[in-house]
C-alpha cells in the first residue's frame, strides 16, 4: 500500500481511469471520484463495454492552469496503479503503487534533475543504435 | 513503445488541450523517432509554436536547458477515435474508425 496524501488527493476536479481494452489498446476515460473518511477511493462507474471488477488499472488525478501570457502553472498529478472492485454501484480502487509530482513541492527544474537518471538509463540503452 | 506500439491519448482538460468541454480518446499505433534527440524534432517546431507561441523564448536560451531540448518524436497513426460530447462520459460516445 503506497503512502498517499489524501488531503492533496482530494484537491482534483476529476479522475482519469485507464485500463487495457480487449483489443490490447489502452482505454482512458474521465470520471468523478470521492474519498471516504476511511480512506477509500471510490470512482463513478463509467460506461464501458468491458467489466472493471478485478481489473488492473491506473487512475490519474491531474491539474494544470494556463497562464494568459503563455505557459502553465500549478502543475500537479498523482497517478495510482491498482485494481478496481465493484462496491455498491461504484468502483473502489485498491491502490498498489503511486507516482506523483507537484511543482509547488518540487519545482520543475528540480523535478527534471530528480528523474534525470531514468532518462540517462534510456539514453545509454539508445546509444548502441545511434552509433550503429 | 518500440516493444508495444499500441497507445492512446486522452484529450480531456480544456486548460491543456483546447478541446473545449469535449473528451476525446485517440487510440492508435505509435512509431518513435529517436535517432537524433537534439534535432530530430525541429521539423515539427512550427506546430509547437502554433500551440505554444512563447516557446521561442525558451528556444533562444536553448543552451541553458539542454535536457529540455532532447526530444523523442512519437507519431501516432489513429486507429479509433472515441468522443464524448460536452465531456459527459455517462453517455454513449461517438466512435470513429475500427
Amino acid at each position: 500500500m503506497p503512502q498517499i496524501d489524501y488531503q492533496r488527493l482530494a484537491n482534483f476536479r476529476y479522475a482519469i481511469l485507464t485500463t487495457i481494452g480487449d483489443d490490447g489498446y489502452p482505454f482512458s476515460i474521465t470520471t468523478n471520484y470521492q474519498l471516504t473518511p476511511d480512506k477509500k477511493v471510490l470512482l463513478d462507474k463509467p460506461k464501458l463495454p468491458s467489466r472493471l471488477d478485478g481489473k488492473r488499472v491506473n487512475v490519474l488525478f491531474n491539474h494544470i492552469t494556463g497562464i494568459s501570457t503563455g505557459g502553465y502553472t500549478d502543475r500537479r498529478y498523482m497517478l495510482l496503479w491498482g485494481t478496481t472492485h465493484e462496491d455498491h454501484g461504484r468502483l473502489r480502487l485498491e491502490p498498489e503503487k503511486l507516482s506523483e509530482w507537484d511543482e509547488k513541492i518540487l519545482p520543475f527544474p528540480e523535478y527534471c534533475a530528480k528523474v534525470a537518471p531514468q532518462g540517462a538509463k534510456y539514453l545509454e540503452k539508445l546509444q548502441p543504435s545511434v552509433e550503429a | 513503445m518500440k516493444e508495444n506500439p499500441k497507445v492512446s491519448m486522452l484529450f480531456s482538460n480544456p486548460e491543456g488541450t483546447k478541446s473545449g468541454k469535449h473528451v476525446i480518446l485517440v487510440q492508435g499505433n505509435a512509431t518513435t523517432e529517436d535517432s537524433d534527440l537534439d534535432h530530430g524534432w525541429e521539423k515539427y517546431l512550427s506546430y509547437w509554436r502554433k500551440k505554444e507561441p512563447y516557446i521561442d523564448a525558451y528556444l533562444a536560451e536553448r543552451e541553458k536547458f539542454g535536457w529540455f531540448w532532447k526530444r523523442v518524436v512519437v507519431q501516432v497513426e489513429p486507429r479509433k477515435i472515441t468522443a464524448w460530447k460536452n465531456g459527459d462520459t455517462s453517455q454513449k460516445p461517438e466512435v470513429f474508425g475500427a
